[in-house]
């Protein structure tokens, strides 16, 4: 059965050949007025006279087209279109997945592999260590408050205070325990030396 | 602990529980800073305060009074450990403690023979203290006077 869309789909298709089969002949007909004598001169002129309203025309289409263009835009703000579809975007995918996806791909894993290797990621990061704004990072980081909060924070920490209160413990009876040891061997060392010269040896311990 | 000697000519070939020469030295030095600046501070107290009541010279009788001060906290300091716990903060340290020969506790007559005996070993040039170096049990100058020893504490 014959789809009537289909009927006046064709009509516009013919209708568009032979439009384009009858500028073709009018281009050509011009063309050749164009090199006649008398007549050149005259077609030449009125071409030019088209070609400033084509001109003319196609700079007003511009310009309407940025309009357009604007209006859609803002209207596309106005309405939140853009986080509408992000969000209905991220309810439908699934992100982590996706990223975790990326993550472990084998190209991702190749192409972090080169930039790590890369000398150009290194003159980067060597240029950005030396760079005047990690000074100022920097200042701006020390002279915060936030800092100093931080700071006091771990100084008054329960757990920091532990820590270095077992660690100063252990490092005094390492110490003691050192000094100790050689101490009691300066004794025996000591008492060995006297008892040689005397020639009087200790008796055994029983 | 006891401290294990390897003996060059045979002298001995056993743990010797007692307190050698340079323990005992590094003890009593440690002691007698720990005592000194309990006597340093309390002086710059006492100074302090005199200072602000009037003023802070001291005559002869103060002087007086400052070296029989002195002496008290030192004696007191020696005595009170040597009685309480057997070992000075000093011979904890060092692990040392002070007993009786038959190892008991030293009381308080044997420790003020002791203090006694002490000052008399320090006095020519620590000369009370080299017996330690040929007494079979390392006893000085007031451990005989005392009747006690010096050996290594072992819970230490």
């Amino acid at each position: 059965m014959t789809d009537p869309r289909d009927v006046a789909l064709g009509l516009a298709v013919v209708g568009a050949e032979v439009g384009v089969s009858a500028g073709r002949a009018i281009v050509t007909s011009a063309r050749l007025a164009g090199r006649l004598p008398l007549v050149g001169h005259v077609a030449r002129r009125v071409a030019g006279d088209l070609a400033h309203e084509g001109s003319l025309a196609r700079a007003r289409l511009d310009t309407r087209t940025d309009v357009v263009t604007v209006q859609v835009a803002r209207m596309l703000a106005e309405r939140h279109v853009i986080e509408r579809f992000a969000a209905e975007m991220l309810a439908v995918v699934d992100v982590d997945a996706l990223v975790a996806t990326m993550l472990e791909h084998e190209r991702t894993q190749q192409a972090l592999e080169r930039a790590l290797v890369s000398p150009g990621l290194e003159r980067l990061l060597v240029q950005v260590l030396e760079s005047r704004l990690v000074d100022e990072l920097t200042e701006r980081v020390l002279a915060s408050p936030e800092l100093e909060r931080v700071v006091e924070y771990v100084a008054e920490s329960p757990q920091v205070l532990d820590a270095v209160t077992r660690q100063t413990q252990s490092l005094a009876t390492e110490m003691a325990d050192g000094v100790r040891a050689r101490t009691h061997s300066i004794d025996d060392v000591a008492e060995r030396t006297v008892r040689g010269w005397l020639r009087r040896p200790r008796p055994q311990m029983g | 602990m006891a401290a294990t000697a390897s003996p060059p000519d045979g002298l001995t070939t056993t743990p010797v529980p007692y307190a050698g020469i340079a323990s005992r030295a590094v003890a009593l030095t440690l002691d007698v800073l720990i005592a000194q600046g309990i006597v340093l501070l309390g002086g710059a107290m006492l100074a302090l305060v005199a200072s602000l009541v009037g003023d802070a010279e001291l005559d002869t009788l103060g002087k007086l009074l400052a070296a029989w001060a002195w002496m008290t906290v030192v004696v007191s300091y020696f005595v009170v450990f040597w009685t309480s716990t057997g070992q000075t903060p000093g011979m904890r340290a060092l692990g040392l403690r002070v007993t009786t020969t038959d190892g008991g506790d030293v009381g308080l007559g044997r420790a003020a023979i002791r203090i006694v005996g002490l000052g008399l070993a320090i006095v020519p040039l620590f000369a009370g203290f080299l017996p330690v170096l040929v007494d079979d049990r390392r006893r000085a100058l007031q451990d005989f006077m005392a009747g006690t020893i010096v050996v290594y504490d072992t819970r230490a």
